[in-house]
C-alpha cells in the first residue's frame, strides 16, 4: 500500500511537472529586420524599409504534454534564459538563402514593370500573383505567369529555409507572415497589394 | 378610324377595277390609316396609269409595324411599273426609302411578285444598310416551302449588338454583354424551310479584324481573321451538319494556351448531328490542325450541357514545337517547366462518363532540364494510363538518363496501369554509374488530390567510388558503394530510402542510414541522413587527400546531417581515433601544420621551429568534432585543454610528443571550408 501511494504520488508529481506550460517566443522583431534586409537586397534600395515602432514579440503558446521533440525544445528553452530567447537573432546568411536571394533579385528586374503597371500584385500570404491580366499583352501572358510561379517557388523555399536554418522548421508560417507584412510595407508607391481579400494600391 | 381605313381600301380596289380609259390617276390621302397591325400617319397613295402599266407611289410620314420592327418614318415606296398578269402582281424595279431608329435612313431597291391566290410570293431587296454593312436579300415563299438568300457585307459586330434581342434570350444576352467584341462580319446565307419550320441552311461567313475579350481577360483574341462554313439540314428531327473553320491571322489566348495564328494557322473540319432543340450535340468526326504543330481527329457527345463522351487521337507531333504551346503552360512552376524537348509523340484519349484511357506513344524523345537537374535520352515506346479496372500495358525504353550528377544508363520498363496506378510487371535493372539499382515491385499511385506516390524494393549492386567521386567532383576515392534497400518510397514530395547504403572506403566501413530527400527536383532539395564511420585507415585517407601522412585508424559519425541544395548546412559530427585498438599512431610534420592551419593557427609554424628536424611524431589520440548549425561550427576535440581542446594529444610512442590545441570553439563554417580547401589545394610541404 505504501508502495502504491508512493508510486501514485510520484507519477502525479511527474505529471504535474510535465504539465507546466512554457512559452516559446518567435523572435518577431528580429524576423522583421531579417525580412527587411532580404527585401532591400531583392528589390533594391529604392524601396526603403519604413521605420515604425518596435513590434512586440508575439507569444506562441506551447501547450502541456508535449511530444518528445517538443520536450527537448522546451528543456533547451528552459536552459536558455527567457530574455535571450526573446531577443534571438534570425540568421539569413547561408549559401542556400543567398542563392535564392540573388535569383529573386535578378528576376525582380523583369517583374518590376509588372508591379508598376499593376499586372502583378503582392498577396497577403507573402507571395505574388497576376492581378490584372489585361495589363499584359497576349504574347507575354505565359512568360509573366512563369515568372510569378518561379518567384513564388523561391519565396516558399526561402521561408522554409530561413526557419530550418535557424533550427526551427516550425517557424515557417511565422516567417512567411512576417515577410507578407514586410513585402507590402516596403512596396513602392503605385504597387498593388492584397488586404483582407481586396486589392489596394500603395 | 376603322371606317376611314375600310373606305380608303375600298377606293383603291375600286380604282383598279374601273376601266382605264376613264381615269388615269387615283390619289388617296389619309391622316391616319389602319390596317390589321399596321398603322400609317399622313398616308398618301397615288396610282398612275402609264403606257406599260401602273405606276405606284406611296408615302407615309410614319408607319407603325408590329414588333420587332417598330416605327418607320418618312416612308416612300415607289414602283415605276406595276403589272398584273394572270393573278400575279409584279414590280421589276421599285425603290423604298424610310428612316428607322435602329437602322437609320435607308434607301433600297426592290423587285418582287405576288400571287395571293396561289400563295406565291417573291421579293428581292438590295442596298439595305445594317451595322455599317450592306445587305442583299432574296426571299421566295410558296404554300409548300420558302427560301431566303441573304448576303451581308462587312457589318460591324459592335453595331449588331442592338439586334441581339431578336436572336438571344435575356440570360444569353447578359452573358454576352460582358464580352467585348469587335470585328467585321460578312455572311452569305441560304436558308429554306416550310411554314414556321427551318429545314436547311448553308452559311458561309467570315470575320475580319475580330477581337474579343471576356471580363477576366482569360479568353482573348486580337485581330483574328476567321472563315467558316456550316451546311446543315433537318432529317428526322435532327440536324445533320457539316462545318469548317479556318483562321490564319491574329493572336488568341485561351488560358493558358497562346496561339499565334499568323505563324501557325488553325483549321477545323467536321461532321455531326444536333437535336432540333439544340440539347444534344454529336461531333462524329472532327479533324483539327494547327499547321506544323499538331493535327488529329476528335469525336464527342454533348448532352444536356455536359460532355458524355470524347475520343481524341493526334498524329505524331514534333515535341519541340508542341511543348512550348500545349504542354509548358500547364506545368509552370514545376520541375517540368523549363526543358528542351525533342522527338515525336502521339496521344490517344478515350473518355466516357468520367472513365478514361490515355495512351501516349513516344518516339526518340529527349528531355533536358534547363537547370541540369535531370535528362532523358531516346525515350521510345508506349505509356498507357487509365482510371478504370481494365489494365493497359506500357513499354518504354531509353538510352540514357541523368539525375543531377548521376549518370543512369540505358534501361526499359514494362508496366501495367489500372485504377489511376501503374505497376512494373518486370523488375528494372537501372544502371547507376558503373553499378546498378535493381528496382522490384515498383508501384505508383495517383491520389485523389492529384499528388503521386510511388515505392519499390531495391538493391544497389556495387558502384565504384572512383566513378562516384568523379561524378560528384570529389577527390578521387577508392572503394565501393552498395546497399540493400528494403524500400524506397516517394510521398508528399519526400523520397525516403529505408535500409542502408554501405560505402567501403579507406579500408573501413561507412554506413549511411535514414536517407531522406525532400522536393528532389524542387528549388531547394533537402537531403537528410545519419552516417556512421568505422575503422577508416588514416594512412590511406591522408594520402588520398594529400594532407600529410597520419597513421592510425579513425571512427565516428555525422548525425542529423542536412544538405540544403546539396551543401551541408547542419550536422553533428565527430571523428576520432578509436579508444581501443591503438595500433601504430604517428603524425607527420606536414599533417600537424595542416591541422594547425585548419584550427586557425599560422602555417609552417612547426617546420620553422626546432621540431622541424623530426619527420613525424607519435600521438596518443586525435580527433575533431563539429556541430554545425546556422553557419557556425561548434568545435571540440579529443579532450579539454586549458582554455581549449586537444585536436592531437601527443604520447604513446617515443618523444618528442606534440599537442595540437584548438582555442576557437565557434568557427564560421564558410571559413572552415575555405581553410580545408586551402589545405587540399596547397602545393605540399615546406622544406627548408
Amino acid at each position: 500500500m505504501k508502495l502504491f501511494k508512493w508510486l501514485t504520488g510520484t507519477v502525479s508529481g511527474l505529471m504535474l511537472v510535465s504539465c507546466v506550460t512554457i512559452n516559446i517566443y518567435f523572435p518577431a522583431a528580429a524576423a522583421e529586420k531579417a525580412a527587411d534586409r532580404i527585401i532591400e537586397d531583392v528589390w533594391g534600395p529604392e524601396t526603403q524599409p519604413q521605420s515604425e515602432p518596435e513590434a512586440t514579440p508575439e507569444p506562441q503558446e506551447s501547450s502541456a504534454l508535449p511530444s518528445a521533440s517538443g520536450l527537448a525544445l522546451q528543456v533547451l528553452d528552459w536552459l536558455v534564459p527567457q530574455a535571450a530567447a526573446a531577443q534571438a537573432n534570425i540568421n539569413i546568411n547561408s549559401p542556400a538563402i543567398n542563392a535564392l536571394k540573388s535569383a529573386m533579385k535578378s528576376r525582380h528586374n523583369q517583374l518590376e514593370t509588372f508591379y508598376n503597371s499593376g499586372a502583378v500584385g503582392l498577396t497577403d500570404n507573402g507571395l505574388i500573383t497576376v492581378r490584372d491580366a489585361k495589363a499584359i499583352g497576349l504574347k507575354h501572358r505565359n512568360k509573366v505567369k512563369g515568372l510569378v510561379a518561379d518567384e513564388n517557388k523561391d519565396r516558399k523555399a526561402l521561408y522554409a529555409e530561413i526557419a530550418r536554418a535557424n533550427g526551427h522548421p516550425e517557424w515557417e508560417n511565422d516567417i512567411r507572415d512576417t515577410f507578407a507584412k514586410r513585402w507590402i510595407k516596403n512596396a513602392a508607391k503605385g504597387w498593388w497589394y492584397q488586404q483582407g481579400g481586396s486589392w489596394k494600391q500603395k | 378610324m376603322a371606317r376611314i381605313a375600310r373606305g380608303a381600301l375600298f377606293c383603291i380596289l375600286l380604282s383598279w377595277l374601273i376601266p382605264a380609259q376613264a381615269i388615269d390617276r387615283i390619289q388617296i390621302q389619309s391622316a391616319n390609316w389602319l390596317f390589321q397591325e399596321f398603322a400609317a400617319r399622313q398616308f398618301e397613295l397615288a396610282v398612275i396609269l402609264t403606257e406599260s402599266g401602273l405606276q405606284l407611289d406611296a408615302r407615309a410620314q410614319q408607319l407603325d409595324l408590329p414588333a420587332p420592327w417598330g416605327k418607320l418614318e418618312q416612308v416612300h415606296l415607289h414602283c415605276d411599273e406595276l403589272r398584273l398578269a394572270t393573278d400575279t402582281w409584279q414590280c421589276d424595279k421599285g425603290q423604298l426609302q424610310f428612316a428607322h431608329p435602329r437602322l437609320g435612313p435607308q434607301q433600297l431597291g426592290f423587285s418582287g411578285q405576288a400571287n395571293p391566290r396561289q400563295q406565291d410570293y417573291q421579293l428581292t431587296l438590295s442596298g439595305l444598310s445594317l451595322a455599317q454593312g450592306q445587305i442583299e436579300l432574296q426571299a421566295d415563299y410558296t404554300a409548300e416551302n420558302w427560301t431566303l438568300n441573304l448576303q451581308a457585307n462587312n457589318a460591324a459586330l459592335a453595331d449588331l449588338n442592338e439586334w441581339l434581342p431578336l436572336l438571344l434570350d435575356e440570360s444569353q444576352r447578359a452573358l454576352l454583354a460582358e464580352w467585348d467584341c469587335q470585328g467585321n462580319v460578312s455572311l452569305t446565307a441560304s436558308v429554306s424551310g416550310k411554314g414556321s419550320q427551318l429545314g436547311k441552311m448553308l452559311l458561309d461567313w467570315q470575320i475580319e479584324a475580330f477581337s474579343f475579350s471576356n471580363p477576366a481577360a482569360t479568353q482573348i483574341a486580337e485581330n483574328l481573321s476567321v472563315k467558316g462554313r456550316l451546311d446543315a439540314h433537318l432529317q428526322q428531327d435532327q440536324w445533320q451538319w457539316q462545318a469548317s473553320l479556318k483562321s490564319d491571322s491574329g493572336q488568341a489566348y485561351s488560358e493558358p494556351i497562346f496561339l499565334d495564328l499568323a505563324q501557325q494557322p488553325v483549321s477545323l473540319t467536321g461532321t455531326g448531328k444536333m437535336s432540333s432543340d439544340f440539347a444534344a450535340l454529336n461531333v462524329a468526326d472532327l479533324h483539327f490542325e494547327q499547321q506544323s504543330v499538331l493535327s488529329g481527329n476528335l469525336s464527342l457527345n454533348w448532352q444536356q450541357g455536359g460532355l458524355t463522351a470524347l475520343k481524341l487521337n493526334s498524329e505524331p507531333a514534333d515535341l519541340n514545337k508542341l511543348y512550348p504551346i500545349w504542354l509548358q503552360p500547364f506545368v509552370l512552376g514545376t520541375a517540368a517547366a523549363k526543358m528542351q524537348v525533342q522527338g515525336q509523340a502521339a496521344v490517344d484519349i478515350d473518355w466516357q462518363h468520367g472513365d478514361y484511357q490515355l495512351q501516349l506513344v513516344v518516339d526518340e524523345v529527349s528531355l533536358e532540364d534547363d537547370t541540369e537537374k535531370f535528362s532523358l535520352q531516346n525515350l521510345s515506346g508506349k505509356l498507357a494510363w487509365t482510371n478504370t479496372d481494365n489494365a493497359m500495358s506500357s513499354k518504354l525504353n531509353w538510352s540514357r538518363a541523368t539525375f543531377y550528377a548521376l549518370d543512369l544508363g540505358a534501361a526499359g520498363i514494362a508496366a501495367e496501369s489500372r485504377n489511376n496506378g501503374l505497376t512494373l510487371t518486370e523488375s528494372l535493372d537501372l544502371p547507376v554509374l558503373d553499378g546498378s539499382l535493381m528496382v522490384n515491385a515498383f508501384e505508383l499511385q495517383r491520389k485523389a488530390d492529384g499528388h503521386v506516390d510511388w515505392q519499390f524494393d531495391g538493391l544497389l549492386t556495387p558502384v565504384s567510388m572512383e566513378s562516384l567521386s568523379a561524378a560528384l567532383e570529389w577527390p578521387p576515392l577508392h572503394g565501393k558503394l552498395s546497399g540493400i534497400i528494403p524500400r524506397v518510397s516517394y510521398s508528399n514530395q519526400q523520397l525516403q530510402i529505408d535500409g542502408a547504403l554501405q560505402m567501403k572506403v579507406f579500408d573501413g566501413t561507412t554506413v549511411i542510414r535514414d536517407l531522406r530527400l525532400t522536393s528532389p527536383l524542387g528549388r531547394l532539395p533537402q537531403l537528410y541522413a545519419n552516417i556512421d564511420i568505422s575503422n577508416l585507415d588514416l594512412g590511406l585517407l591522408t594520402r588520398t587527400f594529400d594532407f600529410g601522412l597520419i597513421s592510425g585508424r579513425l571512427e565516428g559519425y555525422v548525425h542529423e546531417l542536412r544538405l540544403s541544395n546539396w551543401r551541408p548546412v547542419q550536422f553533428n559530427a565527430s571523428l576520432k581515433t578509436p579508444e581501443d585498438n591503438p595500433g601504430k599512431r604517428r603524425i607527420s610534420q606536414r599533417a600537424v601544420d595542416n591541422l594547425t592551419e585548419i584550427g586557425g593557427g599560422a602555417s609552417g609554424m612547426l617546420s620553422r621551429s626546432f621540431l622541424g628536424f623530426f619527420e613525424d611524431f607519435s600521438y596518443q589520440k586525435l580527433g575533431l568534432a563539429c556541430r554545425l548549425q546556422n553557419e557556425v561550427c561548434l568545435m571540440s576535440g579529443v579532450g579539454e585543454a586549458e582554455q581549449g581542446y586537444y585536436i592531437v594529444k601527443g604520447g604513446g610512442g617515443l618523444p618528442p610528443w606534440i599537442n595540437v590545441i584548438g582555442y576557437t570553439r565557434r568557427v564560421d563554417w564558410a571559413d572552415l571550408v575555405a581553410r580545408l580547401l586551402a589545405v587540399r589545394d596547397s602545393s605540399g610541404p615546406v622544406i627548408e
